[in-house]
């Protein structure tokens, strides 16, 4: 910890302390970053975004009762429906976007080949990302930290046990492991609920892995032998003790994790394993417009710079809490 | 004398690693008796903080306690039977893990840690963690048990209580850090404190402030204390009976007055001719030849022999046990030296060691072995 000698001597409360380790500190740090700010900035924008097309989708809900009845719904209050694919006489496939000299400024990204416009599936398709994103990091990160934190205070044959089967599953490539995963579970019918949870259980290891390491030096501190001779269960030292002082570490890996959730669960709705037509999922669009990437490269290239655009913005910021928090670089 | 509230009996405790068992604790026997500061003194690596771990059977792996009997009030903390297959086992009267957790730890016997700074959870709060404490062992509610972490916050002489009760540990400095350890283990008023090294990361005014306040808590609560410390000053300063640690043996039992002016071991007078004194230069400093041999692969005889200015050839060979040697006021004064009368070895007769057989680290013994 990077606490001077100085304030340890002093006793009074020390402010420059205080400033050093709050959040708002963590805060300024990274705004500090040019490239971390930007990430925050993209990070916010997409989040902004998803809280938008949910309010926006679920005011349609309200709107027009039942879900079924959303589906038909020609309009979501805000936005076109994403989802709806116009009737037979009206579509307008494949629309080139508004600067090209065919498209239209109504259509400001152009259509897709079913006439949806281009635009909203993008914005609905951030929703899709942003929970896919975070939702798997913190299966993966709550399996982890218990796992981890587990192993590594009990140690001797709970280590070794918990350990193993890690590192086994660690071996094998995780998009194989998700993708059997995925066809076993789904029984077939592959959802993008189930490449959610695969992709969680498949990240579990490298979090148990990185907070055990942080478990094995921090059960050695005073305060556990401290919290030991006073009678603590190990439950409560391990839910009290060794997990808040193991956690920074894993906490950056996480927002640098949810980046890297988005694009492997991409993947796998391109390969045709996560979000199903007619979901607004950008790694779906990707497998429906690479078909059409003669005729319509836009089809592929918008849905290619959301994900790209994202999940830089996710590791930037990411890269940015890294740094902020790491003590070395703070003097 | 009245049952004494702990009584350690041949406690054995051992370290099995890959190079070989490391006998840190060897057959210690000592009590202590109600509202008795026991003083429990050595260099580093005698196994002194060992002994007191095993005292809450909180010796982690590879370590483990292999022999002897611990009793705390009539319960038995450790204890050992043969059973019918030849093979020793604990016994059936000896507290469960659970009880120990429950009722003893914190509760009966609480532990006063050596480094202040590392003894406190950073993530939270100091009277949080006090609070939590409190309401942990004593079950009792959250803004009762605030009030009395205030209090006893007050009690060990932190001020501003209310204030610094939402402070964080790095707020504190070292001396109030150690102030709030004791906060906490006074807590739940134990009936023992172990106090291991309490004062060794202070420097000596805040050193003297925290006895004067033991001192006093002490008198106030009656609580009995083990104290750790491989500081002669401070014992001389604190405790009642002291306990001299050599290589995991208690070479040396005494009352304090009797310790310092009646020494009967010669390692005791060695470490209190080690001491640094105001009347005495650097010069005319007496450190211990060598250093303490390793647990591992102690030397024959007397463990303390190879180091011993008054060794002779007897104390290669005989292992001396812990006897009484002289009695000052009904209490026995305890020493492990051959030279006594009562151990009748022929140590008279014997031939003094060369003062050549240096001991340097790693090779214990040396050419003695």
């Amino acid at each position: 910890m990077a606490i001077g000698e100085s304030q340890l001597d002093s006793d009074g409360p020390s402010t420059d302390v205080d400033a050093q380790f709050g959040w708002r500190y963590t805060f300024g740090k990274v705004m500090q970053d040019t490239t971390a700010r930007w990430g925050l900035y993209v990070v916010a924008v997409v989040l902004f975004i998803s809280a938008y097309t949910l309010i926006d989708s679920n005011l349609s809900r309200l709107t027009f009762g039942a879900v079924s009845d959303f589906a038909a719904a020609e309009a979501l209050p805000l936005f076109e429906h994403p989802e709806r694919i116009p009737p037979p006489g009206e579509i307008e496939s494949n629309v080139p976007p508004a600067f090209h000299p065919d498209g239209t400024l109504s259509h400001p990204l152009g259509t897709d080949p079913d006439g949806r416009d281009y635009f909203t599936r993008i914005v609905y398709g951030a929703q899709v990302s942003v929970s896919v994103g975070i939702v798997s990091t913190l299966i993966g990160f709550v399996g982890g930290t218990i796992i981890g934190a587990v192993s590594g205070y009990y140690g001797g044959w709970v280590d070794d046990v918990l350990m193993r089967i890690v590192e086994t599953v660690y071996a094998i490539p995780p998009l194989i492991l998700i993708i059997v995963f995925i066809v076993f579970v789904s029984g077939g019918t592959p959802d993008i609920r189930y490449a959610i949870v695969g992709v969680g259980i498949t990240f579990i290891p490298i979090f148990a892995r990185i907070i055990r390491s942080e478990v094995l030096s921090v059960r050695e501190m005073d305060y556990i032998e401290a919290a030991r001779a006073s009678g603590v269960k190990n439950r409560d030292i391990i839910l009290r003790h060794v997990i808040p002082n193991s956690f920074a570490p894993v906490l950056v890996y996480a927002t640098l994790q949810i980046g890297v959730t988005i694009l492997v669960v991409a993947g796998l709705s391109f390969l045709g394993f996560g979000a199903q037509p007619p979901t607004p999922d950008w790694g779906q669009m990707l497998n429906v417009s690479h078909g059409y990437m003669h005729s319509n490269v836009w089809l592929s290239i918008w849905p290619g710079i959301a994900i790209l655009v994202t999940i830089m913005g996710f590791n930037l910021f990411g890269d940015g809490l890294q740094d902020a928090l790491d003590p070395r670089i703070n003097d | 004398m009245a049952e004494p509230l702990l009584r350690v009996d041949n406690l054995k405790t051992q370290f099995f690693t890959d190079a070989g068992t490391v006998r840190a604790v060897d057959g210690i026997s000592f009590e202590v008796h109600e509202g008795e500061i026991v003083g429990l003194v050595g260099e580093s690596g005698a196994g002194k903080s060992v002994a007191s771990m095993s005292l809450l059977r909180l010796v982690e792996s590879p370590g483990e306690i292999v022999g002897g009997e611990i009793t705390y009030r009539g319960e038995t903390i450790f204890g050992l039977e043969e059973g019918p297959d030849g093979e020793l086992r604990e016994r059936d009267d000896m507290l469960s893990n659970e009880e120990m957790r429950d009722r003893i730890r914190g509760n009966e016997i609480a532990v006063i840690f050596q480094d202040p700074m590392e003894s406190l959870n950073p993530v939270f709060t100091v009277g949080g963690q006090l609070r939590e404490f409190i309401e942990l062992n004593r079950g009792l509610g959250e803004d009762e048990a605030r009030e009395e972490s205030v209090e006893m916050l007050r009690e060990v002489g932190i001020p501003d209580p209310a204030e610094r009760y939402h402070e964080y540990p790095h707020q504190f400095s070292g001396g109030m850090r150690q102030r709030v350890l004791i906060a906490m283990a006074l807590a739940c008023e134990p009936n023992l404190i172990i106090a291991d090294e309490p004062t060794t990361a202070l420097d000596v005014t805040v050193e003297g402030q925290i006895l004067e306040l033991v001192d006093d808590l002490q008198a106030k609560y009656g609580t009995s204390f083990i104290w750790v410390t491989h500081d002669m000053g401070v014992v001389a300063e604190i405790c009642d009976r002291v306990n001299v640690m050599y290589l995991g043996e208690i070479i040396e039992q005494a009352p304090v007055d009797e310790l310092f002016h009646d020494t009967k071991h010669p390692y005791t007078t060695a470490l209190l001719n080690s001491m640094p004194r105001p009347d005495r230069t650097v010069e005319e400093l007496e450190p211990i030849r060598g250093v303490m041999p390793e647990a591992i692969n102690p030397p024959s005889g007397c463990r303390f022999h190879p180091r011993c200015p008054d060794a002779r050839e007897v104390c290669k060979r005989v292992h001396p046990g812990n006897e009484v040697v002289d009695r000052a006021d009904g209490t026995p004064h305890r020493a492990a030296c051959v030279k006594h009368d009562v151990f009748d070895v022929g140590y008279d007769e014997s031939v003094p060691l060369e003062e050549e057989p240096q001991v340097t680290a790693g090779t214990p013994g040396g050419e003695d072995r």
